[in-house]
This record gives structure tokens, sequence and C-alpha cells, in this order.
């Protein structure tokens, strides 16, 4: 096994929103490019609308399966409030990305407990880091042919944010061979939507920064 | 690239692992963690894998192929070996012909049980031998030495893992295959080792202890309990888990692990403790380890600041060590707390989902709500008893359904209800109960009941399958584990059976229906049974036109929000359903409980 230097990834998001399927694509590809690899998910009775979390952890040294709070390194929230939810793990220098599509919880229509809005959201999340993108994965899932796809977009923009030590054509291949002929095009379609729209919005912060 | 490196949780490790060491028999009953050991080896057809009844079954299933000598294995989360302790120490004492491995599942944090646990103590409890894994690669090694052990000793052999081993992946060198010995499962007669009449079971306890003083002998060269040298300050035994986030909070300090737990390697111990300054223990739950190697007469501290309660973490573990002087203050992980004021995302029902009809009723037959209106009032006694189970219909206790009283363990239900009704309780008291629980061990309660002239109300939800753990067949679905057709139990024959002459079967998703057959049960001064069939949601996946609101002629009364249906949601006070979640044609209740008749089937066959 190859020695790479300790990432820190955690998915965030909330059941049947293909969470677990993320893991598995980052986890195969990563053992694919021998990189060791450590992940642990917490499903939170997940089939039924509950809270999915799941952490992989890529890199020689790691021993134990679950982040520590202030070690996450990407979060991927595939629902804003999720972001929320998992800020514990933040520190100085991690990279949020935010799926912009919201799933309201059933305590919400109740009137038990209410929804931050994404301002308040990604307000929170400055709070702890600047480097916090948002990306409309609903829109670029439908735009790549399904719905569905929106996990995928989401794993795309986990690759464009350049951390992911595995090369995206590994990804690629673990994609094609996870999914019938049709349903691979369209992630793979998805995968370069998401993984492009990250690569654009740190173009531009770059650019921002040189101005 | 080595093609024998494989991304794999640690249960199904613990199958493939199984698998190779020429496991021939498999059996188990779904448990939330243990569940997938048996799944993945259901899908190899030249071996037996069966769901039992329940984990007393499974146990005594896998004592009897290891009498023939074949080698058996039985998987089971820990409250489980509950269930199945009575045979598992008789297997101890009987000891065993061909290998007979008891996977147990702790789940420390209550992700998914009704209490945590520690089941290390069974080891030293049935005097058996203990392997516990810290990750994937060690569940699929320590399978091998598991079945060898058992051989080797006579003895069963207790295979410990917790949710968070089961549940993680990490990478796998699968470096072994089959290798069966496919020899022929033979019988032979030997009333002195089976026959545990107590002429022959005082002479097989002592064996026992004979067995447990080679063991301890074995265990000090266990390949798998291994020494790493660092600094002397600092010494640390541990296992399992916690061996992960004690080496990731002390990456300096001398590590003693063990993956064979019981019996403890004594002299290997003493020796590790002479050669540090301090010894500590860093394990989850029970001061297990530490109890033990302090009967040893050794000095050692480590649940002193190291919690009782809870999964551990590296956080944790971290804190908690700097708070006990290990570790300099600066050196603490500065962790903010979860962001505040976040919704809640409880689990529910699922749209479509047969148990919602039946608690909607239950609620507004028991008047349920007011129950939750008068929460600061004083002790609140409900006007229906609702005793429950175990299962998603447990989901049912949460609001807005709000519709259980009780729930302890699998089966447990029926027993309380008639103890309630028996001590003289004046209200009715009704019991509910899955179909995979009724199978598993409400039965004997039925029974009870019948026997005793029992005044109370039973109410099957029958939706044709183990729903919770995540669809397994039991014996009411009439499909074995490896996908076989079989004989179907039928429920309703058996409980007539049993001698209850007032048996219902109403449909689930008829809502007349449901609340005429409750009614009715009520007011009977016998032991009544209602079989509420409907098939899960899930598992019929059938969704045609979504059932849409008419905002013209909903009044806002929102009684369609109290089903607690994931697919009904308001914005701004106006219920609407989202078609993408509702399960249409299947379910319906909405439409049928509705006072202004505002819910109809859309055009749109979603």
């Amino acid at each position: 096994m190859a020695a790479t230097k300790e990432l820190n990834i955690i998915i965030g998001g909330v059941g049947g929103q293909g969470v677990v399927l993320m893991s598995e694509l980052l986890g195969n590809a990563a053992v694919r490019s021998g990189i060791q690899v450590r992940g642990s998910e917490v499903l939170g009775m997940a089939q039924r609308g509950g809270s999915v979390f799941s952490n992989i952890r890529l890199g020689h040294g790691v021993a134990s399966a679950l982040t520590p709070e202030g070690r996450c390194d990407v979060l991927i929230a595939v629902e804003p409030s999720e972001a929320l939810r998992n800020i514990q793990y933040l520190g100085k220098s991690s990279v949020v990305v935010v799926n912009t599509r919201t799933v309201l919880p059933f305590t919400v229509f109740l009137g038990k407990s209410g929804y931050p809005t994404l301002k308040q959201i990604l307000a929170g999340l400055k709070k702890v880091t600047d480097r916090v993108i948002t990306v409309d994965a609903a829109g670029l899932a439908e735009k790549a042919g399904s719905l569905q796809s929106m996990n995928v977009v989401m794993l795309g923009a986990l690759y464009g944010t350049g951390l992911v030590p595995v090369d995206t054509d590994t990804a690629r291949e673990v994609i094609r061979g996870r999914f019938p002929a049709r349903a691979a095009d369209t992630n793979l379609k998805a995968f370069e939507l998401g993984y492009k729209e990250v690569l654009k919005a740190l173009q531009k912060t770059a650019a921002g920064r040189d101005s | 690239m080595e093609n024998n490196l494989q991304l794999l949780s640690g249960n199904e490790a613990l199958a493939l692992g199984a698998y190779h060491a020429g496991v021939q028999l498999a059996a188990a009953y779904p448990g939330t963690p243990s569940t997938e050991i048996l799944e993945n080896l259901s899908r190899f057809k030249d071996i037996y894998a069966e769901w039992s009844t329940n984990e007393k079954v499974a146990m005594e299933v896998a004592m009897g192929a290891a009498y023939t000598g074949a080698r058996a294995m039985v998987s089971m989360k820990h409250v489980g070996l509950n269930v199945a302790s009575d045979p598992f120490m008789a297997a101890s004492i009987t000891g065993i012909v061909g290998g007979l491995v008891v996977v147990c599942a702790d789940d420390p944090q209550i992700h998914s049980s009704q209490n945590e646990q520690d089941n290390r103590h069974y080891a030293r409890l049935a005097k058996v031998p203990m392997l516990e894994p810290g990750d994937s690669q060690d569940a699929y090694d320590l399978m091998g030495y598991a079945f060898d052990i058992s051989e080797n000793f006579d003895t069963p052999v207790l295979l410990r893992t917790t949710t968070r081993i089961s549940h993680s992946k990490s990478v796998v060198d699968v470096n072994r295959t089959r290798a069966v010995k496919n020899q022929q499962p033979t019988f032979h007669y030997n009333v002195q080792k089976y026959v545990m009449l107590p002429v022959n079971a005082l002479p097989r306890h002592a064996l026992v202890e004979e067995r447990m003083v080679k063991l301890a002998d074995y265990v000090e060269t266990f390949p798998m309990n291994q020494i790493t040298r660092g600094s002397h300050d600092l010494g640390i035994v541990t296992s399992g888990v916690a061996y992960n986030y004690a080496r990731e909070v002390f990456p300096d300090a001398s590590f003693l692990r063990l993956a064979m737990t019981w019996p403890l390697p004594e002299k290997m111990i003493k020796e590790f403790a002479d050669g540090v300054k301090r010894l500590i223990v860093i394990e989850e739950l029970d001061p297990f380890l530490q109890d033990n190697i302090k009967a040893m007469g050794i000095k050692v501290s480590g649940k002193e600041f190291i919690p009782l309660v809870g999964e551990l973490n590296t956080r944790i573990v971290g804190e908690r060590s700097a708070g006990a002087g290990l570790l300099p203050e600066s050196e603490k992980v500065e962790a903010m707390s979860p962001a505040p004021g976040l919704p809640r995302r409880p689990p529910l029902l699922c749209p479509g989902c047969p148990h919602t009809g039946i608690y909607f009723v239950l609620n507004s037959i028991g008047q349920r709500s007011r129950l939750l209106e008068k929460k600061d009032d004083g002790p609140q006694e409900p006007k229906l008893i609702i005793t429950g189970d175990i299962g998603c219909y447990t989901l049912g206790a949460l609001p807005p359904l709000n519709v259980l009283d009780t729930t302890a363990c699998m089966g447990a239900g029926i027993g309380q209800a008639l103890g309630m009704e028996k001590a003289g309780v004046k209200n009715r008291v009704v019991a509910v109960i899955g179909d995979s629980t009724f199978m598993h061990s409400g039965i004997t309660g039925l029974v009870d009941a019948v026997y005793n002239d029992g005044h109370i109300t039973i109410l099957i939800l029958d939706n044709r399958t183990t729903a919770m753990t995540g669809h397994q067949d039991h014996p009411g679905t009439g499909v074995s584990a490896q996908g076989q057709d079989t004989y179907a139990v039928d429920i309703e024959a058996l409980v007539r059976g049993i001698g209850v002459r007032d048996v219902k079967v109403v449909n689930a998703f008829n809502l007349k229906e449901v609340r005429a057959g409750v009614r009715d049960s009520l007011d009977r001064p016998e032991v009544s049974v209602v079989i509420v069939r409907g098939n899960c949601a899930m598992l019929v996946r059938k969704r045609a036109h979504p059932r849409v609101i008419d905002a013209g002629k909903c009044d806002q009364c929102g009684i369609c929000l109290r089903l607690g249906c994931p697919a009904i949601q308001s914005e701004d006070g106006q219920p609407f359903i989202e078609a993408t979640l509702c399960a249409g044609d299947i379910c319906t209740i909405c439409e049928q409980l509705c006072p202004q008749k505002a819910i109809s089937k859309s055009e749109d066959v979603a």
C-alpha cells in the first residue's frame, strides 16, 4: 500500500440521497489506487428519512474508522442543513461543498422545529472556514439526465476540490463498473458536471485572490 | 495492484472468513448490527444458511451440526445472545466435534437496540474462549483461528464484534481460499458427552475447567495478541475498536493489543506491565479487561477516566486522558459542539407503511394525543394501555402517532399486557407485535394468555417480512434465507391452534375495517387477536397515482398530518402531498381519512 498523507472526507446527507453509494464509489476507487482506506457510516435508520453520515479516511497512518472532531479535510453536504449537523468535524482549512437542494424534515411540518435559511447555513459554516463552495447538484443532475444522479454530481464535486489523491480516470472506471450501461452514462455525465462546477468555483476564488 | 485486496465491512469480512474457514452451516436471526453476516453467507450456494425462528433455535441448529463434525456458525446481535444463552451454556459443557463459532455483535452507543450490554462477560460466564477483531482484516483472520481453536479445545468460541467494527469498512488482504474437508457429517453415540443428566454433567464441568487451563496456556502464544514497544512511561492494554482510538491518541506509548480476550494471557500481561511505569486499559463499555487484570494483582487504571457509557472515539479518549493527566492539556482537540437548533430528523414510518392506519386508529381510540398535550400535568393514565415490541412499529411510540406505552425486548409485549391485566388495571390492555417478532418469541406469550384466561387484545402487524433489519424472510413468508420457496407458517391457523377463539384478519390499508376490528376486539372478555395484514411498502415498491390535496376543498384541519406520513407535508398551514414520496394506490389511508374529501388520485401515474 502506498504511503499517502492522511485525508479525512465526510459525506453528510439524508436517507435516500445515495450517500452510502458515494462512499462505496470513493472507497473502491481509492483501494484500486493502492491507498489505505477506512470508512464508517452512521445510518440513523436511513431508509426512514434520518440523517446519514459517512466518513472515509485515506492514508497509511489512519487507525480509527471515525474522523476525529476538527480534523475533517473535505465535507460534502448532499443536504445543506446536514453540513451544519457535522460542523464539529471542521477545522480552519476544511473545504465544504454544499448542495443547495434542501430536504425538509418532518418535524418542520409539525411545527416542532424550524429550518435554517441557506444564508444562515453558509454563515454558520464560514465562522469556521472560508472555503465553502455551493453547488446546485439537483439542477446539474437533471442536466445529466436524472435527478437521482445528484449524489454522483456531489462525488464529482468532491474530486473537483483536487484534494482526493485518486486519478479521476480511476473514479470514472469505478462508476462505469457499478451501473448498467445507460445509467453509467448518466452518472458519468453527472460526475463531469459536478467536477467542473467546483473546479470553476475554485478558479474564480483563486482569480479573486490574485486581483 | 494486488487483486486480493478488498474493501470490506467487518460483517462482510466475518462472512468471507468463515466461508474460507470451511463453514458448512450458518444460522441466525436478523438483528442490527449483525444481520449482514448471514446475508453474505447465504449467497454461497455450497453451504447451508438459514434464518432461524430466533437466536435460541439458531444456536441449537448450529450445535446439532457441530455435533456431526460439520463446521457451524451462528450470528446474532448482543441481546440475541440473551435469548440463545441457554443452549450456549449447554454447548460449552457438552463441547462440540466440528468447530462452532458464535458471533455476537454488541451495540455500544445503542445505535439500534434496547440496551448496550457488554457481552464479553458471556465468555467468562460460559467458560469459552473469546476473540475480538479491531477491523475488517482482524475479522477475516480471526475467523480462521476461531474454528481451529473450537476444534482443538472441544469448545464453542465466542467472536465478539461491535457496531463500529461490523459496519466500518477497511482494506482486507483476502489471503485464503476455501479448503473444505468435505467429510460426510456423522454423529457418534456418546451419552457421556451429549446427554446432560446430572451424572454426566458434573464430570463434563470438570473437563470444562481443564479446558480453561489449557486455553490459558494457549493464549500466551496466540499470534494475534501483540506487544508494540514504545515509551516505557505508559503501557496501554486494549482490544477491539478501542485500540484504534488509543493508537491515534498515544502514538508513542507501549501497547498490548489483545485479539483473544478470554482467557487472558496472564504471563504476557504481567511481563508487559513490568516493562512500563504506568499501566492503563482503554476499552469500551465495562471494565472487563481492567477488572480481570486487577484480579491478577497488577496495578492498573482505566474506567476511572474512560466512560462506561456509549461508544468511544479519538476525541473522548484524548479528552479523558488529558483530564487524567496522561496528556498535556494543550494536546486536547479543540472541537466545536454540533450546531444548535437544527431540525431533528427522527426516523418515521415510510410512505405507504401498513402500520400507519392501525396506529392512527389506536391513537384516536386511545385518545393518545391528549397524553402529549398534558405532558407537564403530572403522571398520565392512558385510556388504552398499549404494550409494544421490537421492530419498525416501535417508531409508533414517537409523535405524532404516540401509540406505545412499553418496549422492552423481543416478544415482551404480550406477557406485559397480561401482567397488567392480571394485576388489575381498569383499562383495556392491547399488545402490538410484528409478524417476525411474533414468530421469534410472541407465540409462548400468547399460549400463556390463552391458558391463563387473559382478557387482552393482541394486534399482530403482519407486513410479511422482517422490515426493520432490512427485509429478511421469516417462517411466515414462504421463502428461505437462500431464496428458495419453502413452507409458510400460517399465523392465523397457528393462533387458532393455540386456542384463541376470536381471530380476525383485517386489511391494513382499509381504515374502516381496521377500526371496526379493533373496536370489536376491545369489547370482548377473552384473548382476542387481530392480524393486521398489509405488505411492507419497501417490499412492494409499486408507486402509482400519488394522491393530491385539493387546496380548494381542504379546510386545513391538519388531521392528515397526524398520520406522520413523510409524503404529507405543509407550507404555511396548507398541507400538500409530495408526489415523489407518496406510495399512491397501494395505500390511500389519507384519502380515506380526510373529512373534507379533499384528497384524491392524481392522473399522473408517478
